[in-house]
């Protein structure tokens, strides 16, 4: 007799079970990195709303530009705007990493650190708020300002 | 240990100083900046510093002409200090600077301008507009002392003018609506109006005179003192008579 008839069936049903718990693994485990990258790519796709948003803050004295890298929008009127924030106008430049801006009355607030540039003078602050389409720019907590001669 | 300390303490102030040329501004609840109005808002724990000058207040009020850096007018509030260059300092509770006049008031209790041995104090009002050469000084406790010399009243008006670096008072209107009191070491005068001219050498009492020297004690309606030799005239109006009086320096007992 062949010695192949010789292992016992219930080794060979075992050992079938056992691989297959293991491909079942396997398959799962598959499935859940899918979702993973899933997830990421969702996430990623989401992170902003506008590429590169730009604005304009339209004032009788000057108009003030507004851009950004990135753009979400909070409702239909408030934009949180990050990374590389600016607002520039022919006498001054404000830079920022994140400010939210309202589009219907054109103002702007922001509490994280900002920097204020103009002819000979500077100013550094812990945020700024920009009122008034411009006529107004409160510059919040700490500040120092330098002017040249 | 203590050596890395004493390092850090010694280099610190230099790490954080200004350029020359430069003027720093902190505050620790930020600038309000009004374009229109060309001004902006400086709030709580408010430092100027820079070459010519150093302030600190609770509030600074700054008007600029073109742009920020174009400083016209500091307006400071509570618990003004200031120091210039050239050693005059003061404080007070308001304090209005014109920066291209170079004219300072100070408003507040307990005012004062210390410079050099002139010293200005009043619980109102004190003024000096160095373009013009002039000082104000009115309101209750206000005196003006030099080295020998110390005048309170309501008003004090004066103009000065600069000889060799040293700040001299040419002329004086001194008017108080009790007494002007005007004590220059060897003489004290008293009246209701008082004038000082440096050039006629003269000091002109006007009301309620009343002259002290040494011992004696001399009261009219008018007086003349010739501020080189202190020799003065002395008129009463009404009587035609002046009143005076001698002390005798041996008190009885």
């Amino acid at each position: 007799m062949n010695n192949l008839f010789k292992i016992n069936q219930k080794v060979i049903i075992v050992t079938f079970l056992f691989l297959l718990i293991i491909f079942g693994y396997l398959l799962l485990d598959k499935n859940k990195n899918l979702n993973k990258t899933i997830d990421l790519n969702d996430s990623l796709n989401f992170s902003y709303d506008i590429l590169n948003p730009k604005f304009t803050i339209n004032n009788i004295k000057q108009n003030i530009a507004v851009s950004a890298n990135e753009g979400n929008f909070i409702d239909s009127n408030k934009i949180l705007l990050r990374k590389n924030v600016s607002f520039k106008s022919d006498k001054f430049l404000i830079k920022s990493s994140e400010v939210y801006f309202n589009k219907k009355n054109e103002s702007a607030f922001s509490n994280k650190n900002s920097k204020f540039i103009s002819n000979k003078t500077s100013i550094n602050a812990e945020g700024f708020e920009i009122t008034n389409k411009g006529d107004k720019i409160l510059f919040n907590g700490q500040v120092k300002v330098i002017l040249k001669k | 240990m203590i050596k890395i300390l004493a390092f850090i303490i010694i280099i610190s102030p230099n790490l954080f100083a200004r350029d020359p040329g430069q003027t720093e501004i902190t505050a620790d609840e930020g600038i309000e900046v009004f374009q229109n109005e060309k001004y902006y808002l400086l709030k709580k724990n408010v430092k100027i510093s820079s070459d010519e000058f150093n302030l600190s207040a609770e509030k600074v009020k700054a008007y600029f002409n073109k742009d920020l850096y174009d400083i016209i007018i500091l307006d400071a509030h509570s618990d003004v200090t200031f120091e210039f260059n050239n050693g005059a300092k003061g404080k007070g509770h308001h304090l209005n600077f014109l920066i291209e006049e170079k004219k300072l008031t100070i408003n507040g209790k307990n005012s004062y301008i210390n410079f050099n041995d002139l010293k200005m104090n009043s619980d109102e009002f004190l003024m000096i507009d160095n373009s013009k050469k002039q000082f104000f000084l009115s309101g209750p406790n206000s005196k003006l002392r030099t080295e020998n010399l110390e005048i309170i009243a309501d008003s004090i008006e004066g103009q000065y003018e600069i000889i060799n670096d040293i700040n001299e008072i040419i002329n004086l209107i001194i008017i108080d609506k009790e007494s002007v009191s005007i004590s220059e070491g060897q003489m004290d005068m008293y009246a209701k109006k008082a004038i000082f001219s440096k050039e006629d050498n003269l000091i002109e009492l006007f009301n309620d005179v009343k002259i002290i020297r040494n011992n004696e004690t001399i009261i009219g309606d008018y007086a003349k003192i010739n501020t080189l030799d202190r020799s003065y005239k002395i008129i009463s109006k009404n009587s035609k008579r002046v009143k005076l009086l001698i002390e005798s320096n041996n008190e009885q007992n």
